[in-house]
């Protein structure tokens, strides 16, 4: 178990890092909402609550029931963006780590998970150039501001099996992280001219606790629904800096359904809701986010094989809105969403490491509301270990 | 785990204006001698002229006259050699015949309006090699006995010789064998050479003196003769004049001048925005910019034309670590005032009549170390520094700038920048 999950963990760092999801939406506010799942997930909607089949979606804590042998799931997302704002484009990229979550199964009907993934991202980086007037010469200034880091979440969840078609779990964490913000000029005309850089970080802090269940009335159907309830995030000054913030996260409700339509073949459909409004009174800006709505679905055909193995493929489509406004105006993501998974190795009792993958192609923001528009590919890559 | 939701981001150029605070502003900032400067001075003898390894003669050169003595080792009393047989035979009672003074001289730093005639002498009066000057033979301790001609006081004429700088790159004396004789009686205090230049207008650079002597072994052919070379002891050079430097600033030449600067705090130092109307209220506290560059501005002025450096300048500037009871001049030096040194100064920036722009002497490290402050880890900062040039020993003539008090005195220029306060959105 040690050495595949190695293994697993050593795949997962070697792994190219060519882009990013990260976003110049995330400037705004406390940036962009991560969602802490799996490339299955992500293939099929991205709302990962309510999956027939293993998820390593840290979404809903009733997931942990109905898992027999102990397991760990990690996910990196790379993302590569074409970037548009007023006129202007660039193309960037990056690449962050959404998902770690591990199971334990205790007797047949208790299950603890515990896990950290992504919660909201404030990692950018703008860089521009500029003409400095310096006595009676001009110099050639580049500036940069960047920050990275934002809020993760780290959460304990204990699920139960009430029936063999019944499970609730509950789950209690603490949002955290770390943001940090480098702000830096430099003279690239001059050698004698030292660059200029200052940086400030402050240290999240907020308590989570959720709630779910899953139901399956039928063996082809399952139902999910999950609720969390955050407390107020602290932004405590950590360096270069005294401002603290504190802001009301969001009631997060999130419900799902998947269901076998024909042998080999699930559909998958989800929503999510989340109180962002909340935040206002933190940022004293009554118009500084919205309430958000996301919808995703998506479509899993178990036919494909190869090799002798199954290869499933997955079809998914996502649309949510971004909670912080931009210009004014509140922006919106959609995505299209294809996906791979391959069992790498199994027993009888089940596989013992899952590989799934899912790329994105989509699009935020809206020029003429927001005047920032993105679209991008997104991979995202898991992968699940399981014990004897 | 420390990885886990973390993520890493290229940067982009576009979305500037929705950075949210962080706004970064650089200004230029000059400060005038008296908002910076406690006191300035210059002083010299960190290097003396015996301690150099040329020697510098020179015939009324734009009023300059400098003359060079040396004394040079004894003959040997033994001379091993190979005859024609190839047999090696060792030769204790040589008999000297005569030899030769060879002033080699460096044609790059040798200024000569055409061939020049040099005069070597027999030193007249006893003197002492490490501490001969233009006016005393001897300035050792308490012991100062003048020259009784200011200059050197120099005995028989040996030769002369004259060099002609478009061919040759040294100069021959002959040497009759009284002289040889002579210069190897080590109990005479007045053995020494006296080199003069007898053309008016040229300055010459030697970077050695040897003597080459001709001796005919006693054991071999009557007509064959044997030349061994033997080097000096010691010696110097001497020149006048050498003006007192008044309120002027010195860097380098003999005796190696140094530039040492007293310098305010800068820590309080408070100064309106440059560029900003006053009423916006807009400053710049020191402690709180980050100094990209710093500079000390200093308006060359005239050197004595004799006394220009004799190659380009190049100047550095150091911390000095003052400790009380401690002479200045004795303190020790501490870290480069910069990184960088400032550009080489060609030596007619310094040449009478000529009107150089100011020239900048890099001193961000020094000035950023003041801005900040006294710090818990470094205390209170050094306010002391000094401009040296770079090779102290290498230069003849020195440089010359305005010091407080001259007309165009030093000024300190900054650029530094300030950044408005980042924000969490």
């Amino acid at each position: 178990m040690m050495r595949a999950f190695s293994a697993a963990l050593l795949a997962l760092i070697v792994l190219p890092a060519a882009a990013g999801a990260q976003s110049l939406f995330s400037t705004r506010g406390l940036g962009v909402p991560l969602e802490p799942v799996d490339a299955r997930a992500r293939a099929l909607g991205g709302i990962g609550v309510g999956l027939l089949g293993w998820t390593g979606s840290m979404v809903n804590p009733a997931e942990a029931a109905g898992v027999y042998r102990r397991g760990v799931t990690a996910a990196i997302q790379s993302s590569r963006r074409s970037v548009e704002f007023e006129g202007e484009s660039d193309v960037v990229g990056g690449t962050r780590f959404p998902v770690m979550r591990a199971v334990l199964p205790f007797g047949e009907r208790v299950g603890v998970a515990i896990g950290y993934g992504g919660f909201l991202d404030q990692a950018w980086a703008v860089r521009s150039e500029s003409v400095v007037p310096i006595g009676d010469r001009e110099i050639r200034a580049v500036d940069q501001v960047e920050s990275s880091g934002g809020v993760a979440q780290g959460r304990l969840d204990v699920a139960y099996l009430v029936t063999p078609t019944l499970a609730v779990g509950i789950g209690a964490g603490l949002y955290t992280g770390r943001l940090e913000r480098v702000v830096s000029r430099s003279f690239p005309d001059s050698v004698v001219i030292d660059g200029f850089r200052t940086t400030a970080a402050w240290n999240y802090s907020g308590p989570a606790v959720s709630a779910g269940a899953w139901w399956q009335p039928l063996p082809i159907l399952r139902l999910g629904a999950s609720v969390t309830w955050a407390g107020e995030l602290r932004a405590e000054p950590e360096e270069g800096t005294t401002q603290e913030v504190r802001v009301d996260l969001p009631l997060q409700v999130a419900a799902g359904a998947s269901g076998q339509l024909a042998p080999g073949l699930l559909a998958v459909a989800g929503a999510r809701w989340a109180g962002w409004s909340s935040v206002a009174d933190g940022f004293g800006d009554p118009d500084v986010a919205a309430d958000t709505w996301e919808v995703g679905g998506g479509l899993e055909w178990r036919g494909a094989r190869a090799l002798g193995r199954p290869f499933p493929l997955r079809l998914g489509a996502r649309y949510a809105k971004l909670p912080f406004r931009v210009q004014g105006a509140t922006p919106s993501e959609w995505a299209l969403a294809l996906g791979l998974g391959s069992v790498l190795a199994r027993d009888d009792l089940g596989p013992r490491a899952v590989v799934d993958a899912a790329i994105e192609r989509g699009r935020r923001g809206d020029a003429a509301a927001t005047g920032l528009t993105e679209s991008f590919w997104r991979l995202t890559l898991s992968m699940a270990l399981f014990g004897q | 785990m420390v990885a886990l939701a973390c993520a890493d981001e290229d940067p982009t150029g576009v979305g500037g204006p929705l950075v949210p605070g962080g706004a970064v502003r650089t200004f230029e900032i000059v400060l005038e001698a008296e908002d910076f400067l406690v006191s300035d001075t210059a002083l010299g003898g960190f290097v003396t002229q015996g301690q150099l390894l040329y020697r510098v003669l020179a015939s009324g050169y734009e009023g300059m006259t400098a003359h060079a003595v040396g004394r040079f080792a004894p003959a040997p009393a033994s001379v091993t050699y190979v005859d024609a047989s190839g047999a090696t035979r060792t030769d204790t009672l040589p008999s000297y015949i005569g030899g030769r003074v060879v002033l080699r001289l460096d044609t790059l730093r040798s200024v000569a309006p055409g061939p020049v005639r040099l005069e070597l002498h027999r030193v007249g009066e006893e003197w002492d090699p490490a501490s001969a000057s233009w006016t005393l033979r001897v300035d050792s301790g308490g012991v100062q006995l003048p020259w009784a001609q200011p200059g050197g006081t120099s005995a028989a004429l040996v030769d002369t010789a004259t060099w002609d700088p478009a061919g040759h790159d040294s100069v021959s004396f002959r040497v009759d064998s009284l002289t040889v004789a002579l210069w190897s009686d080590t109990l005479d205090a007045t053995r020494g050479a006296f080199i003069r230049v007898a053309t008016p207008g040229a300055r010459l650079r030697s970077p050695s003196l040897i003597l080459r002597l001709d001796l005919r072994p006693t054991a071999t052919n009557p007509d064959t003769v044997i030349t061994t070379t033997v080097g000096t002891l010691g010696g110097t050079f001497f020149f006048d004049p050498n003006p007192p430097p008044g309120s002027m600033l010195r860097v380098g030449g003999m005796p190696s001048w140094r530039s040492y600067f007293h310098v305010q705090r800068l820590d309080t130092l408070v100064v309106p925005c440059p560029g900003e109307p006053p009423e916006s209220g807009c400053v710049v506290r020191l402690n709180e910019a980050t100094i990209n560059y710093a500079a000390l501005v200093l308006q060359p002025d005239s050197t004595p034309g004799g006394l220009l450096p004799d190659d380009s300048l190049r100047i550095e500037a150091r911390t000095v670590l003052t400790v009380p009871g401690v002479p200045l001049a004795r303190s020790p030096l501490g870290s480069r005032g910069s990184a960088y040194l400032a550009p080489a100064l060609a030596p007619e920036t310094f040449r009478p009549g000529a009107s150089p722009g100011a020239v900048e002497v890099p001193l961000t490290a020094f000035v950023a170390t003041l801005a900040a402050g006294r710090t818990e880890a470094q205390g209170e900062p050094p306010r002391w520094f000094v401009l040296y040039p770079v090779v102290e020993s290498g230069l003849f003539g020195f440089g010359t700038f305005g010091g407080l008090g001259s007309p165009a005195p030093p000024r300190l220029r900054m650029i530094v920048t300030v950044a408005t306060g980042a924000e969490v959105r």
